[in-house]
């Protein structure tokens, strides 16, 4: 079953501490819910419950991130969520509810890269990478700039990423230039998502998006990743027998006659010690004979 | 001429097989089969991240007197919402101690699987997955 995005919700702030952001309508238990945030608090943020981050583009400041969760029942009645964070460092967020995941991490590859001191216009994004794809996937790009000095651009154009394909037709979420303030920590920010559903699988070796303006930006953070579809793969077990290996015939002889050698066996004689005590010896005494003579017969 | 005679090599694997579970294990691409490696503590390491671990229905071995070989089948195993790379898998005869478990055999899939949160699923040739044959050469 391909991906596909079902709906989607967005929200932006100014100097918040807290971003309530609607929840997409129509979720199911089991649709995937993707959150794309951008925050300035330096470190993870009280994400909703049951989100996981899945890729950020400034580990572990996680400035721009994306996060990712597979509704349950209670998302069937959710109204909002909400992210929260320390005074001020709240900016703006995207939901895609998307059809068609089943379970666990969707990220299959991805791409990130943070660029400073960006002269506008000009296009944001990263060359020479090696992102691959299954057969069906789901697309999503995104950057947010931080600059100190209140520049901002005047919102982005193309999204591209470049391969063996042609590029996707891209959906354009939310382009937000100058809705975000985080005062705790004097930066403006712009923030844009889009997304494409692609059935391409040539490697994607560049990613861009067009941004318009013209002031200096001092940092500007993008990101593309790439969503994939749930895909089975049944598989065929090859048989296999066994080779016996019998060693060479036992050697033996039958119907002969054999003539056996004498052995003659050579004997060990031990040679005992003897003790010889002599004996006394005795004489026997002289005795008389005596002659018998038989009596007369009557 | 020598042979094996088939009684007794049937014998044998099941005496082997009823000392604990039959299990198939998938394998990473990168496994290199040896038949030297003895028990499932020595190969676990190149399982297939991921990957189930299949407790084998209907495991069976037979006696194909008209070959002169000895079968080993089992029922097709197929599991769900798995995410994984392998070409190949082992069956261990699980004692439920991976340094006793004993690797029975090893042997390759047709081609790479790749499933992404979907099914991966086996099926066994209708002569079953492997034989041994009686005959010596």
């Amino acid at each position: 079953m391909a991906l596909a995005v079902a709906s989607t919700s967005t929200a932006v702030a100014n100097n918040a501490e807290s971003l309530v952001i609607t929840a997409p309508t129509g979720i199911d238990t089991g649709d995937l819910l993707i959150l794309v945030l951008v925050q300035s608090q330096g470190g993870d943020v009280g994400i909703p419950s049951g989100f996981t981050e899945m890729l950020t583009a400034d580990d572990p400041n996680d400035y721009l991130a994306m996060y990712y969760k597979v509704a349950v029942l209670a998302d069937e009645s959710a109204v909002n969520y909400t992210v929260t964070g320390g005074t001020d460092t709240l900016g703006g967020a995207v939901m895609l509810r998307v059809t068609g995941w089943s379970s666990g991490n969707p990220l299959y590859d991805s791409s990130t890269i943070e660029q400073s001191a960006v002269d506008l216009p000009s296009s944001v994004g990263r060359n020479g990478i090696t992102v691959d794809r299954p057969s069906q996937q789901l697309l999503i790009m995104a950057y947010a700039t931080a600059d100190n000095d209140n520049d901002l651009p005047t919102g982005a154009g193309t999204y591209t990423v470049t391969s063996s394909d042609s590029n996707p037709t891209w959906t354009e979420v939310l382009d937000s230039v100058s809705d975000i303030r985080f005062a705790a920590n004097n930066i403006d920010a712009a923030f844009a998502v889009a997304y494409a559903v692609s059935s391409d699988t040539s490697q994607i070796t560049d990613y861009s998006i067009a941004i318009a303006g013209t002031p200096v930006i001092d940092t500007i953070f993008s990101m593309l990743a790439v969503i994939a579809s749930p895909q089975d793969a049944p598989g065929n077990a090859v048989f296999a027998t066994s080779t016996q290996t019998a060693f060479a015939d036992p050697t033996g002889s039958a119907g002969g006659n054999g003539s056996p050698a004498l052995k003659a066996s050579t004997q060990t004689a031990f040679t005992p010690t003897g003790k010889g005590n002599a004996p006394t010896q005795w004489v026997n005494e002289a005795i008389e004979n005596t002659d018998w003579t038989n009596e007369e017969s009557l | 001429m020598a042979n094996f005679h088939l009684q007794a090599l049937k014998d044998a694997i099941d005496l082997l097989v009823a000392t604990g579970t039959a299990k198939l294990h998938y394998m990473a691409p990168a496994y290199t089969p040896d038949p030297d490696n003895s028990y499932w503590a020595d190969i676990s390491s190149d399982e297939a991240s991921g990957a189930p671990t299949e407790t084998l229905a209907g495991f069976a071995v037979a006696k194909d007197t008209a070959n002169n070989r000895v079968t080993i089948d089992f029922t097709d195993p197929s599991e769900a919402g798995i995410t994984t790379t392998t070409d190949q898998f082992v069956i261990v005869v699980d004692t439920g101690n991976d340094a006793t478990s004993p690797i029975l055999y090893s042997g390759a899939i047709d081609a790479e699987l790749n499933p992404i949160a979907g099914t991966i699923s086996l099926t066994i040739p209708a002569t079953g997955i492997a034989a041994l044959n009686a005959a010596a050469t």
